[in-house]
């Protein structure tokens, strides 16, 4: 069987975030099933949400109920409008089939990636994605079984992974900070995440300090 | 939840699009800077919800250094990283 070479590519490229992806669904799992929810309940949640850091506030705020959790949903999704937005422009005409299925797995860790492939002039940034998406998808979910299994014997954060997951971010940003607008726009972010994390709730900071930062940056001239 | 989260994914990728220009247009193309640096950001400051300054700087600076000396390179940025992360622990 022929795979196509720009499959390969995103499945090549997409190994370093399974790793990443993998710890952090063992991490969500377990801490699901330590608050009170069902094994099967988290492990479709992986499967038809795939999104970490709206899966961890919803564990947060299950005994809240259900209008937190729709308001802090809502504040983490707002900042797939403008990926979404990038990444129609970068594919090009695609069937709406094709675009169904990419924006189900439409998150950082691969949306990072395909930028990545897009400037280095990947040939088929569909399929790329798609294999980026694969590896990220199964270790997601796979993630949530094993955390779910375990419950509280696993304990991710005592190898690093709740570091490992940020440092996978820097990698990303890294090649991407290239004119003196990047520059500019990266620092601000940092300034705006920290302030963020003191005078926002958990589910507004990332948007709202990457909205922030590029909202600023882009009235930056060269 | 499902809902909210892939519709705010879908919604622009439903027709063809071209980057628009101006405002816009900039806004998008700096967004993934400062998504990923924010990101960073607030995963190192407060990794496990309880801040440690000095091992969250350490990673940040080794993730740097792993930057500058990698060219860059997704998988030197993490392995450096992770590196001073793991030193910092072991001696803090």
């Amino acid at each position: 069987m022929v795979v196509n070479p720009s499959f390969r590519a995103g499945l090549r490229d997409g190994v370093v975030i399974l790793v990443a992806v993998g710890a952090f669904g063992v991490a969500f799992g377990a801490l699901a099933v330590d608050a009170g929810m069902t094994g099967w309940l988290a492990v479709l949640a992986s499967a038809i949400v795939v999104s970490g850091a709206a899966q961890f506030a919803m564990v947060g705020l299950l005994s809240s109920g259900a209008a937190p959790v729709l308001i802090a949903t809502t504040g983490l999704a707002l900042r797939h409008l403008p990926m979404s937005a990038r990444l129609a422009a970068m594919i090009g005409p695609r069937s709406p089939t094709v675009r169904a299925a990419l924006a189900y797995v439409l998150v950082d860790e691969t949306f990072g990636l395909t930028i990545h492939a897009s400037r280095r002039g990947e040939q088929n940034l569909v399929a790329y994605k798609f294999g980026a998406d694969v590896l990220l998808y199964t270790g997601w979910v796979s993630g949530t079984v094993i955390g779910v299994i375990l419950g509280s014997a696993a304990d991710p954060e005592s190898w690093g992974a709740d570091v490992f997951f940020p440092l996978l971010f820097l990698g990303l940003a890294a090649p991407l900070v290239r004119t003196r607008r990047d520059w500019f726009v990266a620092g601000l972010a940092v300034v705006l995440a920290l302030g963020a994390t003191l005078a926002l709730s958990d589910a507004w900071q990332i948007t709202g300090a990457a909205a922030g930062a590029a909202a600023i940056g882009a009235g930056f001239r060269e | 939840m499902a809902v909210i989260t892939y519709s705010s994914r879908v919604v622009f990728l439903v027709r063809p699009r071209t980057l628009p220009g101006g405002a816009v247009g900039r806004f998008l193309d700096v967004f993934p800077v400062a998504l990923f640096v924010a990101l960073a950001t607030i995963g190192l400051g407060a990794p496990d919800g309880d801040p440690d300054v000095t091992i969250a700087l350490a990673a940040a600076g080794g993730g740097l250094i792993g930057a500058v000396v990698t060219k860059r390179s997704l998988p030197g940025v993490v392995i450096f990283g992770g590196a001073a992360w793991w030193l910092a622990r072991t001696l803090t």
